[in-house]
């Protein structure tokens, strides 16, 4: 069984997948959503964030009467499989859960880089080799091209500058 | 002073006695209240911020607003952990009068003065505010003033612990705005960093 820290984490990475294919929806990011038509990415992404809420507060949740959670030294006092001092359901402290948050939207985006540059690997820049130089930088390059593409041109073009 | 306790005391009865009488209202307030759903919400909707443009204008405000919420959020942690290290240690309502409070919720042991998650809420609400005023922003507001509501209803802050957070959030949020103009050209390298590597 998972423990609260692998439910919260998955509860986090669902729900951060979903509005990362969300935004690459609404921001027209091709290179970042999976999908061809971009409707679809609002559809998967609002059905990921229902699914991550659902799990965490109906399903995963040993304790849905509290906000359940503990402390970094909780874990180590009563062990990872059931880090719950016994006699009070405290939550994880603040630090923790910032930490795994921080940790399942990383997560979440190596995941989102990882299966659009997969699936979109046939996605074709259509800016022209001439106007190379005024390409859109950051995160708007993502409309034309992978992310795995960006970081192939932008290395291509530094070992092009030595 | 002791006129304004026993104010945010009646205050603090009068909307905690509402708990316990609909239980549909009690699963909403026990869901606002609860110390995850908001603080999920809320950053969630600032990831959507830093991904969602639709113009490179948008784009570079979208991204200050985070920023400065993100910085916010630090400063509100720090005048926190000052107040309650050393500030009022005030008990919370179900230490203070275990028989009269219908708590809801479980029964938190850290001081009830101020209340962090009215602080950390309105300082993300107002740290994007002040950047980029629109429905995203409208949204946040919501939601805060819900958790707000919330965590007196379950009986685990009094409206005094609420209103003190709200200010601190509100200054934190401020005082993260004011840094981000004084550390530029800072905030202009840093994002100019990240996308090199495609990131923001």
């Amino acid at each position: 069984m998972l423990t609260f820290v692998g439910v919260y984490f998955l509860f986090i990475y669902l729900a951060s997948l979903g509005v990362l294919q969300i935004a690459a929806s609404y921001a027209n990011l091709n290179g970042l959503s999976f999908f061809k038509r971009l409707k679809w990415g609002y559809i998967f992404g609002a059905l990921l964030i229902v699914g991550g809420f659902c799990w965490f507060y109906i399903v995963g949740n040993p304790h849905p009467e509290f906000g359940y959670a503990f402390t970094v030294s909780d874990l180590f006092r009563y062990g990872w499989s059931n880090p719950m001092p016994p006699d009070i359901g405290l939550v994880m402290g603040e630090g923790e859960s910032v930490i795994f948050f921080v940790l399942a939207v990383g997560f979440a985006l190596l995941t989102t880089i990882a299966i659009s540059s997969i699936v979109k690997f046939r996605l074709s820049p259509r800016i022209p080799e001439e106007m190379k130089e005024e390409a859109p930088e950051g995160l708007e390059a993502l409309r034309e091209m992978t992310f795995f593409q960006a970081i192939t041109r932008s290395l291509r073009n530094g070992k092009g500058k030595e | 002073m002791d006129a304004i306790i026993s104010a945010d005391e009646t205050l603090f009865f009068w909307i905690n006695g509402l708990a316990g009488k609909m239980p549909i209202l009690d699963w909403l307030m026990r869901l606002f209240g609860d110390d995850y759903f908001v603080f999920t919400i809320v950053p969630l909707l600032l990831l959507f911020l830093w991904v969602g443009f639709r113009s490179a204008a948008q784009r570079e405000i979208n991204q200050r607003a985070v920023l400065c919420a993100v910085i916010a959020i630090g400063l509100t942690g720090l005048i926190i952990h000052f107040i309650t290290e050393y500030g009022p240690d005030r008990l919370r309502p179900s230490d203070a009068y275990p028989d009269l409070v219908n708590l809801i919720a479980y029964a938190r042991t850290d001081p009830s003065f101020p209340s962090e998650s009215a602080a950390v809420s309105f300082a993300f609400a107002t740290g994007v505010w002040l950047m980029k005023r629109g429905r995203l922003a409208a949204a946040m507001f919501f939601v805060a003033v819900l958790l707000c509501f919330a965590r007196v209803y379950i009986g685990v802050h009094y409206p005094l612990d609420i209103v003190a957070g709200v200010a601190i959030g509100i200054l934190a949020s401020l005082a993260a705005f004011g840094i981000l103009r004084i550390i530029e050209p800072l905030p202009t390298w840093f994002l100019k960093l990240i996308r090199i590597h495609y990131m923001a």
